[in-house]
């Protein structure tokens, strides 16, 4: 489909107007599709807080606290530590994230997932000095309170949130509009850009009278110059520094935040990167095709 | 030996001036990307000078809300 005469120059210059909202629309999209992968994708929210390295510096925060509470108390400290379970902390931490994803993905606000101690309570109870015991006190009094302190230790560790603020923001937000609503329309926006994009391609190949060489040059600079936006876009989104920001505020929170971090930040280049080749290549073809063609009538297409 | 003008260099509209002009033409096309990408960058550049202070403190309010030690 190469269409009949060159098209003239009218249309040539009309041309880019297209391709420069094609552009656009492409960087955005691109754009819109990351940010919305990262806040809504539970599988990768899952991922992020499940990871080894961030369930091992939970244990550590667990393990210190416990030792802080046994020489307050006076119970094994070893015996306790060696029930405390990896797997139960990576439990809490999928049903946290699964939490935090149906929040932002669809405005449902569940009740906050709980790790429990009462494993750890049993063994406390029985490890506990007696002698250090007051007189009104019981052993079981003892396992109750560390059991609320290793608790309330272990959410702050798990979900570092102030989660009544979070669960007083959704309600003020959710009677005032429609959260999942306006979440899954956002989440429809850049598939709705990209199809935008590929009518405007097939605008430029008619205005191009279906030439497929010329358009090559529009399509090219499109490609390439949405990369460098998209390049550009995340470069913005640096500059505001949130993982530094959290870091300050939380380290365990900045920990468990890094994946997320580095999943947004390969997938942007990952794009640009794309975008930029995808945009070279179809200038070199468009140039090699120029050349061939003006070797043969001596002139531009 | 009858040479026509379609034979020669000249004649065919290659010399040494039509392939400087053709390499000038060439680099000249590979920087489109980027003219393409200005307005969204400028936009974005002028977009981060005039709100990116007050993102920023509003961010770092709301994390210093939200987020304990």
């Amino acid at each position: 489909m190469t269409g009949g005469k060159n098209p003239s120059r009218f249309s040539r210059c009309v041309a880019w107007l297209p391709a420069l909202i094609f552009s656009a629309l492409l960087a955005l999209a691109i754009l819109g599709a990351v940010m919305m992968q990262a806040l809504t994708s539970e599988e990768l929210h899952v991922q992020t807080a499940t990871g080894d390295g961030v369930v091992g510096q939970q244990m550590e925060r667990v393990e210190a606290e416990i030792r802080d509470l046994a020489e307050e108390y006076h119970f094994d400290a070893d015996r306790v530590i060696a029930k405390l379970s990896a797997d139960e902390l990576r439990e809490t931490d999928r049903q946290m994230a699964e939490w935090w994803t149906r929040i932002v993905r669809d405005g449902v606000m569940d009740e906050t997932p709980r790790w429990s101690s009462s494993e750890l309570r049993a063994e406390i109870e029985s490890t506990v000095d007696p002698a250090s015991l007051e007189a009104d006190e019981t052993a079981g009094d003892i396992a109750r309170e560390v059991g609320y302190s290793l608790e309330k230790t272990v959410q702050k560790t798990l979900m570092p949130v102030r989660r009544a603020l979070i669960t007083m923001g959704v309600r003020v937000v959710t009677r005032k509009v429609d959260l999942p609503a306006i979440v899954r329309l956002t989440g429809q926006l850049p598939p709705a850009a990209m199809a935008v994009c590929l009518l405007l391609a097939g605008v430029i190949a008619l205005l191009l009278g279906r030439k497929i060489r010329v358009s090559l040059k529009y399509y090219g600079a499109a490609f390439a110059g949405a990369g460098i936006s998209v390049a550009a876009g995340f470069g913005v989104l640096c500059l505001f520094n949130i993982p530094g920001r959290v870091r300050e505020a939380s380290e365990g929170l900045a920990n468990q935040m890094s994946r997320l971090s580095t999943t947004i930040m390969l997938e942007s280049i990952g794009a640009a990167a794309v975008l930029l080749a995808a945009g070279y290549a179809c200038l070199v073809l468009y140039q090699r095709g120029t050349g061939k063609k003006k070797t043969r009538n001596g002139e531009h297409p | 030996m009858t040479i026509s003008r379609g034979d020669t260099d000249e004649g065919r509209g290659r010399g040494k001036v039509s392939t400087e002009s053709r390499r000038g033409k060439g680099i000249g096309i590979y920087l489109l990307p980027l003219l393409m990408a200005l307005p969204f960058v400028g936009v974005l550049i002028l977009g981060a000078l005039r709100f990116g202070p007050t993102v920023m403190k509003i961010i770092g309010i709301m994390i210093k809300l939200v987020v304990t030690a």
